[in-house]
This record gives structure tokens, C-alpha cells and sequence, in this order.
């Protein structure tokens, strides 16, 4: 999750590319690329793929920029355009439907876990399904608040918060799993 | 957020293989989606852009030194039109003779435009005005340029009010920065220093 320093850095460049200044793009790039190489490779089986649609992702971010409101609503609207040019690039219909057991009633467990071992977790979350990886994988990278998920993902924030519990609930059992082999 | 979060994630970053080749294409790639490759289409248009600068330019120096007896403010006039269509013909020239325009510098370029359009048009009011036969002309040529010229400073005041809007925003942030990055050095000085 980023600190309060990146997430101010993340702004200003944001403001700076905004504004079209030539240098703050390349910094922008260099800054968001590998997490957001980390997500897209979640949602696409062939890790070749996340390539190109990382580069469709910076191109339709360099044309969208103008139109964005405020600099800090840039993490939700990066991963939504990651998102949706995976979704094109797999047709991956999987992320645009909802699980059943999405809309099941969970307690709100948002703050209390702790996955310490990155390796292990990085196994575990291709194990998952896709959509609970997806949301584990934005809950990890960025730290997003529910309503923020809901907003890259386009579903109901009552369907993030379920997903969540759900795949957290998958990804202790993996975990377990690999310890207790 | 704590910090622990922080390194769980550049390690869990860390844990997605690059595969070399592709990061290299794809930096490649991204470092070219800036550049926007001419077609003969867009040469062709370009170089009637550019020769109609020229053109404008030309024909006002040839102007000059046919009536060299004109009063000063025709002449400041004539020399704030030729310097724009020079300095947006010399841009075009630039991006016709390479073929591409760097897409990063468009928005300058734009508003560079919006500027000189202003000055131009104002430039040609004061110059129709002047020559008109009478007050009446006169004042019909100045009406006229006067409702273009607030069309043209509306859109072009909106964009510099949003400049400076943004402007604002960006020392603000710059200072907040500095601000966070001391206090986060401070804490972390503390933190060693009770250990």
C-alpha cells in the first residue's frame, strides 16, 4: 500500500501530466508500471498479454488525463482502465458477472488480516478464481476502501465487501493448505 | 498504512517474473505512443498550413516595403503577425521535415495558437477599421472584431484560469510532499533513536 509520501508524489505527477508537462509521463510510467504489470497479469493467463495491454492502458490514460477531475481519483481510474482493456483483450465475461455467493451477508473484516508472506501469497492468489483474485489483488496492492473496488470493479460495494470476505476466506485456506501440505 | 503493508507489496510486486524481451518492446512501445507518425495526408495538410503562414507573412513585409510611409501602430501591428506566422510555420516545418509530432507538446502548440489567433484577429479589426471610408465602417469593423476577439479571450482565459487553477494546486501538493517526507523522516529518526 502506498505511504502518504507516494500517494502525494502520485498526485503531483498526476497534476504534472495533467498539465502536459513532457517530463512527468515517463516518471508516471516508471512509478505505476510494475503494480500495474502485477494486476493486469492476474486477470490474463498468458503473462505475454499483460505487456500489450499495459501499453493500451498508458495510451487511453494519456488521452483520458484531461478529462480527470482530481489527481487522487487516479489509482481507481488506472486500475478500471487496466481492467477494462483486459476484459476486451480476453473477453473475459467472468469479471463482468457476479457470483451468488457475492451477495451473501459477511461481517466486515477489512482491517483485521495479516498475510506476511508475499511468496506464498503470490502462489496463493493464482489459485483463486478470478474474481476473488482480483479483488484480493487491488485489496493488497493499494489498500482501496470498499467503495474504491467497487468503483474500478463496477459492482455494488455490498458485492466488494461479500467478494472480499470470501476470497480472503479462500486465500487463508490456500495458505493453510501450503503450510500443512 | 503501516509500513509492514508497504514492503508486502513491493515484495509482492517483486514476485512477478519480467520477462525481458517483452518489457523492453513494451518500454519501447510506450516511449513511441507519444510520437504520432505524419501520413502523406497529414504532411500534405501540414504544408499547406505551412505555406499559408508563410504566405501571410510574406505578403506583409512585401506590403511594408512597397508603402514604407505607414504610421507606427500599423507598423507594431504588421511586425506582431509576421513574427506569429513565422514562429507557427517554423513549428509545422519542424514536424513536416520528421515526419511526427511529439502529441506531449500539442496542448503548448494549442495554446500558443489561441494567443496569436487573438492577437491576429485584433490586429486585423484595428487594421479594417482604420482603412474603412468612414466613422460608420469604422465602427461596424470594430463591433464585428470585437465579438470575435471575446470569443476567442473566453476559451482562451478559460484555459489559462485552469492553469493557474492547477498551478495553485501543484504548489500545494509540492509543499505537502515536502511537509510529509519530513515528517516521515522525523518519525523514522525517532523510531531509531528510542531502539
Amino acid at each position: 500500500m502506498p505511504s502518504e509520501t507516494e500517494k502525494l508524489r502520485t498526485q503531483l505527477l498526476v497534476l504534472r501530466c495533467m498539465r502536459d508537462d513532457p517530463s512527468a509521463w515517463p516518471e508516471l510510467v516508471a512509478a505505476w508500471e510494475r503494480k500495474m504489470l502485477y494486476y493486469i497479469s492476474r486477470l490474463v493467463p498468458r503473462h505475454h498479454d499483460a505487456y500489450d495491454i499495459l501499453q493500451q492502458v498508458w495510451f487511453a490514460a494519456y488521452r483520458g488525463i484531461g478529462r480527470l477531475d482530481d489527481p487522487r481519483d487516479f489509482s481507481p481510474w488506472i486500475y478500471r482502465i487496466a481492467r477494462n482493456k483486459a476484459i476486451d483483450h480476453r473477453q473475459l465475461r467472468l469479471l463482468k458477472t457476479t457470483d451468488a455467493a457475492d451477495d451473501l451477508p459477511t461481517s466486515d473484516d477489512h482491517a483485521q488480516d495479516r498475510f506476511d508472506n508475499a511468496e506464498a501469497l503470490h502462489l496463493a492468489l493464482d489459485r483463486l478464481s478470478i474474481a476473488h483474485r482480483e479483488v484480493l489483488t487491488l485489496y493488497f496492492l493499494e489498500d482501496f476502501s470498499v467503495d474504491q473496488i467497487a468503483r474500478v470493479l463496477e459492482v455494488p460495494p455490498g458485492t466488494v465487501k461479500s467478494r472480499l470476505h470470501h476470497a480472503k476466506r479462500d486465500l487463508r485456506q490456500l495458505l493453510e493448505n501450503q503450510e500443512n501440505p | 498504512m503501516t509500513r509492514d503493508h508497504q514492503t508486502l507489496q513491493s515484495r509482492l510486486v517483486a514476485q512477478q517474473p519480467i520477462d525481458e524481451a517483452s518489457f523492453q518492446n513494451y518500454r519501447h512501445a510506450v516511449d513511441q505512443m507519444f510520437i504520432e507518425k505524419l501520413g502523406p495526408a497529414r504532411r500534405t495538410h501540414l504544408a499547406i498550413r505551412i505555406l499559408f503562414g508563410l504566405a501571410i507573412a510574406g505578403y506583409i513585409v512585401y506590403d511594408l516595403a512597397a508603402n514604407r510611409t505607414q504610421p507606427l501602430h500599423h507598423l507594431i501591428i504588421d511586425a506582431v503577425i509576421v513574427l506569429v506566422a513565422i514562429v507557427w510555420s517554423a513549428y509545422l516545418l519542424r514536424d513536416f521535415l520528421n515526419a511526427s509530432m511529439d502529441r506531449r507538446k500539442r496542448g503548448k502548440i494549442q495554446a500558443f495558437l489561441q494567443l496569436g489567433l487573438i492577437v491576429i484577429i485584433a490586429a486585423a479589426t484595428f487594421i479594417a477599421a482604420a482603412a474603412a471610408p468612414d466613422t460608420l465602417q469604422s465602427i461596424r469593423v470594430l463591433t464585428a472584431g470585437a465579438v470575435f476577439l471575446v470569443i476567442v479571450s473566453v476559451l482562451h482565459l478559460r484555459g489559462q484560469i485552469r492553469n493557474a487553477r492547477m498551478d495553485l494546486e501543484q504548489r500545494n501538493l509540492e509543499l505537502q510532499l515536502r511537509i510529509a517526507a519530513l515528517t516521515e523522516s522525523l518519525t523514522r529518526k525517532e523510531s531509531h533513536e528510542s531502539l
